[in-house]
């Protein structure tokens, strides 16, 4: 697929900008805090509905403005597509059009598929598990309208048990007000356990895909891995293990005896999500928060089996990070049959020059590559590139590179 | 911008309606300004002729303009089904489908903390009496399929089962829509028809 032209209009740094892309490589030169970034923030935005940077909507409008609008005109097999997300501050409102008309979800909506790289994504590997997190539920959500919805269904029942829980805190056992927490427990073991087995069947998956990545940047020996711990079927005991589980060998030793397998049948996870909840329940009232459930999911990264976090160079860790992210095009691909578009933030300046070539040949295979850099290193750009010079908030063609 | 005084009050009044913000307040406000003066009466009298007359059933909470309402003191019904659903609307929804032939109970409304909305300020309790006298054999539970329609047909299914255990509690099936093609349902109804799957 291809993103033609972008509109963006009171986002970010942008008042209005209006920019026609090429059709394989673009690459966004300027100084720092120019607004490269968020040009690609403003595309990622429109393929997955939400900032890769994590910033929440209010935060993406320019200064003054009352709401922001990025519209765009995709070019996919099936044919041409215009997206059109806006946003309103007062009363909060965001709606995604397609082609004119409204969809229902702004998240992943529109039939766009983005994967967004940044130098930021070393967090994926050494970060807080917020960051394994979101990166799963980006994908997940991009590939599936199911786990798109269940994640808008968890996400309300866990707000609506905590109201309960914080009820119960106030006040003596009051029979009535467990029974409907009892009720909100069934209603958010039915979301989870779809969020469950849907993350644990990406994980084998992922897995796979990004061993094969990483041994093809970092070159040498090792193997990378990925192990999902379920917070929600393990309990908030075995989870703390888990985080601090010194090897695969101990934390595979450790899951045996946690619970049941994250890719059970639906029934035997809900049975085992809502005997954990039951455990933790007079904790949970004392915290007014749920202790256990997808929201407290981890991912443990290995190198040959040691934790990558501790055992791991800076430049294997961000192998590791960029594999992550290239089986993530990769899955994306293979969903939609076509390429998602590429954005690299600033990922050249952090590698050395075999890794550059190698992670610049991969992109460019079939992907529409958008490259935003302060300078480009010596960097032969693939011919038919195009440059555009960004500077405060204005975006210039600057040619097209022959070479 | 300033309008005279009765103006004004109009706007305001009709801002509060659901759905209406105060650019769709004024548009509608300078519409009825326009029309002739006895569509303005007509659409007073019909407001407050339906706020007065229409009472809610005390039977099965349904709006209605008569106490018993129609559907309660309709001999022909079956006594024995009692189907729970959310809003008023619903039962319109499910009478359209001439299918069931039961009687219905409104709740008005789903269980949400966080919107401070518990089994008290719903019509639980007068479920629960109605339910007492041995008449009815089976409840559908036909709350909305969503969180908190889900939720609250847990917490009634519980109650149900713990005060009247001999009445069925049921709840409606989620599927597909019929006459619609496999490949254009979408994914969501997919997976939860999947998942209610039945033996044939
Ligand atoms: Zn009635």
């Amino acid at each position: 697929m291809r993103l033609e032209r972008l509109r963006l209009q009171a986002f970010r740094n942008y008042g209005a900008v209006d920019l026609s892309w090429g059709p394989a490589f673009n690459v966004l030169l300027g100084p720092n805090g120019a607004g490269k970034t968020n040009l690609l923030e403003g595309i990622a935005l429109l393929a997955t509905g939400r900032s890769p940077r994590a910033v929440r909507d209010p935060e993406l409008v320019q200064w003054g403005e009352s709401g922001y609008l990025v519209w765009g005109r995709v070019a996919r097999r099936a044919g041409p597509t215009v997206l059109e997300l806006r946003y309103r501050l007062a009363p909060a409102e965001k709606r995604l059009r397609v082609d004119g008309a409204e969809v229902a979800s702004t998240v992943a909506g529109g039939g766009l598929q983005a994967v967004f790289f940044s130098p930021e994504d070393l967090g994926l590997v050494r970060g807080a598990p917020v960051q394994r997190r979101r990166f799963a539920d980006g994908l997940l959500a991009q590939l599936s309208a199911t786990y798109r919805h269940l994640l808008l269904a968890f996400g309300r029942a866990l707000a609506q048990r905590n109201q309960v829980l914080r009820e119960l805190a106030g006040r003596r056992l009051d029979a009535e007000l467990v029974e409907v927490l009892t009720a909100w427990d069934a209603s958010l073991a039915d979301a989870a356990a779809g969020i469950i087995r849907r993350r644990a069947a990406l994980t084998a998956t992922l897995e796979a895909r990004a061993a094969g990545h990483y041994a093809g940047l970092a070159g040498g020996g090792e193997r990378l891995g990925l192990s999902y711990c379920p917070a929600g079927l393990w309990g908030s005991g075995a989870m703390q293990q888990a985080r601090a589980a010194p090897t695969r060998a101990a934390l595979a030793e450790l899951a045996a005896g946690a619970g049941p397998d994250a890719a059970a049948e639906p029934p035997v996870l809900r049975e085992r999500l809502l005997s954990v909840l039951e455990v933790a329940r007079r904790d949970d009232i004392k915290q007014g928060a749920t202790a256990a459930g997808p929201h407290r999911d981890e991912w443990r990264v290995w190198l040959d089996g040691s934790d990558i976090r501790s055992f791991g160079s800076r430049g294997q860790q961000r192998c590791a990070a960029l594999a992550l992210r290239l089986a993530e095009r990769e899955l994306l691909a293979e969903a939609s049959g076509e390429a998602p578009l590429l954005l690299l933030d600033d990922v050249l300046s952090e590698l050395d020059e075999e890794r550059r070539r190698r992670l610049l040949s991969l992109a460019g295979r079939d992907s529409q590559v958008f490259l935003a850099a302060t300078a480009l290193h010596g960097q032969a750009l693939p011919p038919g590139s195009t440059v555009f010079a960004v500077e405060q908030g204005r975006v210039r063609p600057a040619g097209t590179e022959v070479r | 911008m300033i309008y005279p005084e009765p103006v004004a009050r109009l706007i305001d009044a009709l801002t509060r309606l659901p759905g209406i913000g105060p650019k769709t307040a004024q548009r509608l406000a300078f519409f009825i300004l326009k029309r002739p003066a006895d569509e303005a009466q007509a659409l007073a009298g019909a407001i407050v002729a339906a706020r007065t007359q229409v009472v809610t059933c005390s039977r099965c909470h349904n709006l209605t303009d008569t106490d018993p309402c129609r559907l309660c003191s309709d001999e022909s019904r079956d006594r024995t089904m009692l189907c729970v659903v959310q809003e008023p609307r619903d039962v319109a929804a499910m009478e359209r489908t001439r299918e069931y032939r039961g009687l219905y109970h409104v709740l008005h409304g789903a269980i949400s903390p966080l919107d401070g909305v518990g089994p008290d300020d719903l019509r639980v309790r007068e479920l629960v009496a109605r339910l007492h006298d041995g008449s009815v054999s089976e409840v559908i539970l036909a709350t909305n399929p969503n969180v908190e329609g889900e939720a609250t047909a847990l917490y009634l299914a519980r109650l149900i089962r713990s005060v009247t255990p001999a009445v069925r509690v049921t709840r409606i099936a989620r599927g597909l829509p019929v006459g619609g093609d496999l490949e254009y349902a979408d994914e969501v109804t997919l997976s939860k028809a999947l998942e209610g799957r039945r033996e044939l």
